[in-house]
């Protein structure tokens, strides 16, 4: 479980995120929802620790994030990010990509490691990639194989930052689609994203962001389907 | 014809082969010493710690703004006057290597930083320390960038080392300096170590070639 506490991100004086409280129970997926500078990208890169953050707590299964003496390294292998940039390995391969981590971080052997990549790959239905540079992908590709590359190290979480967003609307749903499946195989997931249709099928919650706090919480029938909140109103209003 | 003068001979030609040893020696030394300090310094300079990278950039400004042959001249004097008894083979790795790490630095800088830094925390994000992702994702997507202008350096070292002649340091334009002193055939000579030159470099800009030919499928 990913709990959220009273969370206080500042970058110098500029105060990104005012005690935000949220928690992921194992297995389900929570959407957030919110305008561009709400604070979201940064809420995902504190719970992994990449960001540090001011007050407040952030436990996964009960290890405080930030905390000096946990070890990031450890507990960043439970949680799996993908980020709306590509960031793909440019001088590995696709199998490479994937297979990296795996080995360097958990100690597979190169060939357990290989094969495991071939194994994520074909699940998110890139066999025929396993050779080629991320330069050569499209970007749907890139994506998954960006989702290929967290998987393989078998996180429990999966945090997905607007995956879709530099994508080609033609290759949007592809990528939807491995989430689809994901959820299917019951990974616990937090997504941002700006696909509001697609928040309201997939999330078992729906968090709406706005300047840094959570205004609105609750099932997509209510957060998305009946806002009672006006901020809210007006940001559904505004991306359909 | 002067009778102080000789012809060429063959045993000139070991003679240049020694002289070329030494220019292959002090470039090795220096390049191995050099690349070492370059990578240290380069993450220092790109480090967010000021004190570390502010030194490092004033040690590398002032490396770089005076002239190499200086610098030997004023290590070799300061080293004799505090009474160390450097041999110029020693002296020359010193003043090169610190060349390589004064440029090598501020490329291995600009390496690491054209690194995205979203892919920077895809890597850690994966659980790799900081030493992991920067063996296997900073340092092989930096080290791209930079291979060019690193191919331009080590030329520039190889050339370089020729300065080393001042400290008495016996590499290849010192034997035919010699050379020419005896035998006042500097066109022949001169052109012989010109190939030398070539010859030495020529297998790292052809080993890049065939590396970058391989990177850029
Ligand atoms: N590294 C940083 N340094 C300084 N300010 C930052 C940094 N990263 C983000 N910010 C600021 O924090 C605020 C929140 O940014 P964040 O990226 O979390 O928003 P977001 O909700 O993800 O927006 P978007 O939908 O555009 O991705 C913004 O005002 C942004 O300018
Ligand atoms: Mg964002």
């Amino acid at each position: 479980m990913i709990e959220v506490d009273n969370l206080t991100k500042r970058f110098g004086i500029l105060e990104v995120l005012k005690g935000i409280s949220l928690a992921v129970e194992k297995g389900r997926v929570v959407s957030l929802i919110g305008a561009s500078g709400s604070g979201k990208s940064t809420l995902l890169q504190c719970i992994n620790g990449l960001e540090p953050v001011q007050a407040g707590s952030i436990r996964v299964d009960g290890t405080q994030v930030n905390d000096p003496r946990t070890d990031l390294n450890k507990l960043r292998q439970k949680i799996g990010i993908v980020f709306q940039q590509y960031n793909a390995f440019p001088h590995l391969t696709a199998l490479e990509n994937v297979a990296l981590a795996p080995r360097i971080v958990k100690g597979l052997p190169k060939k357990e490691a290989a094969a495991l990549a071939v194994q994520e790959l074909a699940h998110f239905g890139l066999d025929s990639k396993a050779n080629a540079y991320p330069s050569q992908l499209s970007g749907g590709q890139q994506q998954r194989l960006a989702l290929a590359r967290a998987l393989a190290m078998q996180p429990r979480y999966l945090l997905l930052d607007e995956i879709t967003s530099a994508l080609d609307p033609s290759l949007v749903q592809e990528v939807l689609d491995s989430l689809r499946m994901l959820r299917k195989d019951g990974m616990t997931m937090l997504i941002v994203t700006h696909e509001i249709r697609f928040a309201r099928e997939i999330s078992d919650q729906v968090a709406f962001f706005a300047s840094g706090k959570i205004c609105e919480f609750g099932p997509p029938e209510q957060v998305i389907g009946k806002p009672q909140n006006d901020l809210t109103k007006l940001f559904l209003a505004a991306v359909k | 014809m002067n009778e102080t003068f000789t012809a060429l001979s063959v045993s000139d030609l070991w003679f240049v082969l020694y002289g070329a040893l030494g220019t292959i020696a002090l470039t090795a030394v220096s390049l191995a010493a050099g690349t070492v300090l370059a990578i240290i310094a380069g993450v220092g300079r790109a480090s967010d710690k000021a004190y570390v990278a502010v030194p490092l950039g004033v040690l590398a400004d002032v490396v770089r703004s005076v002239p190499v042959i200086i610098q030997m001249i004023l290590a070799n004097s300061v080293l004799s006057l505090s009474g160390l008894k450097t041999p110029p083979f020693v002296t020359g790795i010193i003043v090169l290597s610190l060349y390589m790490m004064a440029y090598g630095g501020e490329l291995v800088r600009g390496g690491i930083q054209s690194v995205p830094l979203p892919t920077r925390k895809a890597a850690r994000s994966l659980g790799m320390s900081l030493v992991q992702d920067f063996v296997y994702v900073t340092f092989p997507i930096g080290f791209r960038t930079i291979l060019p202008s690193s191919v331009g350096l080590v030329g520039g070292l190889i050339k370089d080392t020729s300065l080393a002649a001042v400290l008495g340091y016996i590499e290849l334009l010192r034997t035919s300096q010699i050379l020419i002193n005896r035998t006042q055939e500097p066109l022949l000579i001169l052109t012989g170590v010109g190939v030398a030159y070539f010859a030495l470099c020529f297998p790292l800009t052809a080993w890049v070639d065939h590396f970058e030919g391989k990177i850029r499928r």
